[in-house]
């Protein structure tokens, strides 16, 4: 279970860091030239809800998604009924869009379920306003759930997706451990880290935190996260967002 | 602010720098996939008709250049791979109409017997490689590579945090074969002094060795798997000779000197009989076994697998003698 969570939670983290990372990387080379790009990203592990996801995570993609699939398909103006037929055949399309392989398939459709049943909840207490735990809480939920949908986003199978998510559900309680401890330390430090960073960035921007820091604090940062970079030796790996 | 930034950057990056040098460290290129592909478009290139060198880590170690060039005149291609088969890059070689040359194979017993590849993405890099990474190579071998100690895959920062001893769960500890040589930008390459002059380094790469030599014996499904895997390795070794026999391009199998635990593992597993012999009859090529020469043995291999620079100078000399005295290329060109 620990095994199944810890490589969950770390390719969860990987992507985003993988691909948030590099649609910084070419927002900065592009303003460098003088062109202004939007935001891919805005924090998204500190969604509070499936449509708050989608409005953080990938934003290039689900807006067009949004204005060309789910607009025209309906979108939110003719029913619940066909609202929902909408969401699942944007989400599953999307899913579709990642790779010809039944797993994005599934990846999208549980993504659309999630909306659905988003939607669902939304309009049974429409009344309810959530108090800060209480959004903490939801937010919370909504994680653990996107990293239930990265186990089909990155298995190669279905069986072994079923294994993974047996494995976080504690089916394979006398598997044979398969990270070693400094894996299980990494991800049990980068994560918090992760989450902490993104829920304090929720409401902000990174301009804007950048502009209230200290100069100084702001350059030992920097410096220790060049330094980083040096003594990690990347090698030039292809970022995993190349192939899609 | 940027200015500040750099400027620890700078001294953080040195003070990481002179602890790698305290360590032993010396500056040399780093053997990825991009410096092999260097040498292997060579052949393609303008030198198609040269020696090259396949094998694994101990052709790596043990065939010294500069002394191969001295007796010979011209400077051999290096394309042997720490821990890989140099099955792939033989048949690499017997489909490349512009390779004319000569080829000697080195056999490591463990790695090409069971067609082990360490390095198993290269051969794709080779093919693909973008013209970034080629230019990102040339300025790392310019400005990178030449200056800064630390800048080598075992001293990166994972490896060394996955190297600390963490509380380990079951047996999963971690054994990564350490730092063990030096290499130069056309790939020459020798053992690191650390593993001569400093016993406890020494004695971590034989532990690292150490750890296959007790395995159980395999299971009858396991050792039929193995025998397979071996048949197979020799058959793509046969098919590749025979591409190149055709052409008339010498093909000689050497197999380099090994020593204490790890020789008598590679007796006990891999018998000389049931795999350099077959080998040889299979391929119908000549080959050079260490054990058959006076000549080839006596050297210093601290770590039981690989030469010091000294005797790995001296062996390059001893074989290449061998090499022009009993296997001379019959249209009157050196090895």
């Amino acid at each position: 279970m620990l095994d199944a969570w810890a490589g969950t939670l770390a390719f969860s983290g990987q992507i985003f860091c993988d691909f948030a990372g590099y649609s910084t990387t070419a927002i900065g080379a592009a303003l460098c030239l003088g062109f202004n790009m939007p935001d891919n990203f805005r924090f998204p592990y500190a969604a509070v809800g499936f449509s708050d996801f989608w409005r953080r995570w990938h934003i290039t993609l689900s807006s067009w998604l949004r204005d060309y699939l789910y607009i025209p398909l309906g979108g939110n103006r003719h029913g619940p009924a066909r609202t929902n037929a909408a969401l699942i055949t944007t989400m599953l399309l999307g899913g579709l869009w990642h790779g010809a392989n039944w797993t994005f398939v599934v990846w999208g459709a549980v993504h659309g379920s999630y909306l659905m049943a988003e939607r669902g909840l939304r309009a049974r207490f429409a009344d309810y306003r959530p108090g800060p735990w209480a959004i903490f809480g939801i937010g919370l939920m909504t994680y653990i759930l996107i990293n239930v949908t990265w186990v089909f986003f990155r298995a190669k199978n279905f069986t072994i997706a079923w294994q993974v998510l047996g494995g976080m559900a504690g089916a394979n309680a006398h598997a044979k451990p398969i990270l070693a401890t400094v894996f299980l330390a990494a991800v049990a430090f980068i994560t918090p880290a992760m989450l902490a960073a993104h829920w304090y960035m929720r409401d902000r921007t990174l301009e804007s935190v950048v502009a209230r820091v200290p100069p100084i604090v702001i350059s030992l940062l920097w410096g220790l996260m060049i330094f980083a970079i040096v003594i990690s030796q990347g090698s030039g790996n292809a970022f995993i967002y190349f192939q899609f | 602010m940027l200015l500040c930034a750099l400027l620890l950057a700078v001294i953080l990056t040195g003070a990481w720098e002179s602890y790698w040098r305290a360590f032993g460290a010396v500056p040399g290129f780093r053997d990825d996939d991009a410096l092999w592909a260097r040498q292997r478009r060579r052949v393609d290139a303008s030198e198609g008709n040269a020696t090259v060198l396949i094998g694994a880590s101990r052709t790596f170690f043990h065939v010294q250049l500069p002394v191969w060039e001295r007796l010979s005149g011209r400077r051999p291609i290096q394309l042997a791979l720490d821990g890989t088969s140099p099955a792939f890059a033989l048949e690499g070689l017997a489909d490349d109409m512009a390779f004319t040359g000569r080829v000697l194979i080195g056999i490591a017993p463990d790695i090409f017997f069971t067609g082990f590849e360490y390095s198993s993405g290269v051969g794709r890099y080779f093919r693909k490689e973008s013209p970034s990474q080629r230019v990102g190579k040339i300025l790392s071998m310019h400005f990178v590579e030449p200056w800064f100690a630390f800048y080598d895959p075992d001293f990166a920062l994972f490896t060394v945090l996955r190297r600390e001893p963490w509380p380990q769960r079951a047996d999963l500890s971690y054994h990564g074969v350490r730092k063990l040589s030096i290499t130069e930008a056309d790939r020459n390459n020798y053992m690191w002094s650390k593993i001569e002059t400093d016993s406890d380094y020494r004695a971590l790469v034989r532990s690292t060795w150490t750890e296959d030599f007790n395995d159980p014996p395999p299971t009858a499904k396991e050792a039929a798997e193995n025998q397979r895997t071996l048949d197979e390795q020799i058959g793509r070794a046969a098919a590749a000779v025979a591409k190149l026999r055709a052409r008339n391009i010498p093909v000689i199998f050497v197999r380099d000197p090994s020593a204490g635990d790890y020789l008598a593992y590679e007796d006990r597993v891999f018998p000389r009989k049931s795999t350099w012999n077959v080998l040889l009859a299979k391929t119908r090529a000549p080959g050079i076994h260490f054990q058959d020469y006076r000549a080839l043995q006596g050297f210093d291999l601290p770590e039981w697998s690989h030469m010091t620079r000294a005797s790995a100078e001296r062996y390059t000399e001893a074989l290449y003698r061998i090499l022009e005295r009993d296997y001379a290329p019959p249209d009157g060109t050196r090895w």
